[in-house]
């Protein structure tokens, strides 16, 4: 089966700096991979040439085996839950609906209704997206990117911290679109994410990645440099030891 | 009071006022949603030059102003494809130079010298009919650029990095929308001056964004709160035989803080009182 996403040799350079150094990642389809590293340490920059938005110095990428240009509708970008325009005057359905351009549908608000029901944002569809939480303008961006049927999810550091009310949490959310769209996560936030992940790898201007869930002390160390932040993040070997036994 | 309307060079007026009122109601609530009011200004003060250019070699001003305002939104949306930080800096100088070529070119035309007040703070009592004839062509122009991209406008408006994922010609769109505000510049400095032109830009739309759910609403509200504006500034320096475009800029900006107020005190305690009713 091709990757959904693979990345070869990719160098990237900004204002004189080497931000990512050789990277190379294969990613099966139907993968959940969690991309973690300190702030700074090339997570979004990844991201950004993934997306086509970063030209890299050198390296080549490929979605499902095509050049970015010809799968642009095959990725679902989700940035950070405040990347947009504060106080735009937008409701929460015509978001959702930004994300219908560029394809045909039969009947867009449909569409848009439906994605909104899965990420249990339907209720709100007439709010303005600023008047909601950060846990909730994220839903809003899945749904966003949800709509024009992706086969791959790109999340930017999303917040896990606020959900609605009596729903899934957002990983487990995230978990249930996994059945049918790889995923693809960067965050900083080593705790919650490994018991969702199927993948972890970790970028600091290197990508260290031994295609498993499991993060080696080493693989930290080498990361983060810092022994100490290791263990302010949660132990994380610990945590996935015990899932791992399960 | 409406014998003031017996005159044709107050009917002009008022339809040179509507007119505009459309450009900025349309135009404006972009330039306040994607907050590039300084942008506008720098595409807006460049105008003069051609002002100038247009007296120097003895053809139409306002045609002037579309070349350089146009000139000014092309390299406005080179530099940002550029990314590089000086952006600003040169807004800054393209906004002194394009005064500073005015003025200049202004001064080497032989013979009588125009009053260029006019041009720096608007006179709406004067527009001939050839140049209502160009602001309609312009209001056409914005009005139906705006109904086609509407869509595409709103999408790198919000979130221009999520509208280039989804292969949206961002670059080339957000020049359409620079030379929008280009050709909404000159609509305007008719009425209120190049020099007063971002008040009547940013204001209506300020004011009708505290109040709308929909871009397309913020533009409706916007168009009217700006007739108004003019309505009431053509009928008072009629009056009171003072500055039209002095006239419009203020009571906009009183407007503005009205508007402030009324939406802190006024819609804070409808909000508070909703709360306490659900209290009950």
């Amino acid at each position: 089966m091709i990757s959904a996403i693979s990345v070869k040799n990719i160098d990237v350079t900004l204002s004189g700096f080497k931000i990512l150094n050789n990277i190379n990642i294969e990613i099966s389809q139907n993968e959940f991979l969690g991309i973690i590293g300190p702030n700074g340490g090339g997570k979004t920059t990844l991201l950004k040439v993934i997306l086509g938005l970063l030209k890299p110095d050198c390296g080549e990428v490929f979605i499902m085996g095509k050049p970015i240009k010809d799968s642009l509708n095959l990725l679902g970008y989700v940035p950070q839950y405040n990347s947009f325009e504060k106080d735009f005057p937008i409701s929460v359905f015509d978001v959702v609906k930004i994300g219908t351009i560029g394809k045909s549908f039969k009947n867009k608000n449909e569409v848009v209704n439906k994605v909104l029901k899965q990420v249990e944002m339907y209720e709100y569809k007439n709010r303005l997206i600023n008047e909601l939480s950060g846990g909730q303008k994220q839903r809003v961006l899945i749904a966003r990117a949800l709509v024009s049927s992706p086969k791959i999810l790109l999340l930017d550091e999303p917040t896990a911290s606020v959900d609605t009310k009596n729903g899934r949490t957002f990983y487990e959310l995230l978990k249930e679109l996994n059945k049918n769209i790889t995923i693809v996560l960067v965050s900083h936030d080593i705790g919650v994410l490994s018991q969702y992940v199927t993948k972890i790898a970790c970028l600091n201007k290197n990508l260290v990645y031994h295609d498993s869930k499991e993060i080696s002390h080493e693989m930290l160390e080498e990361t983060y440099h810092c022994p100490v932040d290791l263990i302010a993040h949660g132990v994380p070997h610990r945590v996935l030891g015990e899932y791992i036994n399960e | 009071m409406l014998e003031i309307f017996s005159y044709d060079f107050m009917i002009n007026a008022l339809i040179a006022g509507t007119l505009a009122s459309i450009a900025f109601g349309v135009v404006g609530s972009y330039i306040v949603v994607k907050k590039i009011s300084y942008i506008s200004g720098g595409i807006s003060h460049t105008a003069y030059g051609g002002i100038g250019l247009g007296y120097f070699l003895g053809f139409s001003p306002l045609l002037g102003a579309v070349g350089f305002s146009i000139l000014a939104a092309i390299i406005i949306a080179y530099l940002r494809t550029k990314r590089n930080n000086n952006e600003d800096t040169i807004i800054g100088i393209m906004w002194s130079l394009g005064m500073a070529l005015g003025i200049l070119f202004i001064s080497l035309t032989e013979g009588y010298a125009p009053n260029l007040n006019g041009y720096l703070f608007g006179n709406i009592l004067v527009v001939p009919t050839e140049e209502l004839y160009l602001m309609f062509v312009l209001d056409l122009v914005i009005v139906l650029s705006v109904y086609c991209f509407y869509d595409k406008f709103l999408a790198i408006t919000f979130d221009e990095e999520f509208a280039r994922v989804k292969g949206i010609k961002v670059d080339l769109y957000y020049l359409i929308l620079l030379i929008l505000i280009a050709f909404t510049t000159v609509v305007l400095i008719k009425l209120v001056g190049i020099i007063l032109v971002i008040a009547l830009l940013t204001i209506p739309g300020a004011i009708s964004l505290q109040f709308v759910k929909s871009l397309r609403s913020m533009m409706i509200l916007s168009t009217i709160i700006g007739f108004l504006f003019n309505l009431l500034g053509l009928i008072i320096s009629y009056y009171l035989n003072i500055s039209s475009g002095a006239t419009i800029i203020i009571i906009a900006v009183i407007s503005y803080i009205i508007s402030l107020i009324l939406k802190n005190y006024y819609f804070n305690k409808i909000v508070l009182q909703n709360k306490e009713a659900s209290f009950d």
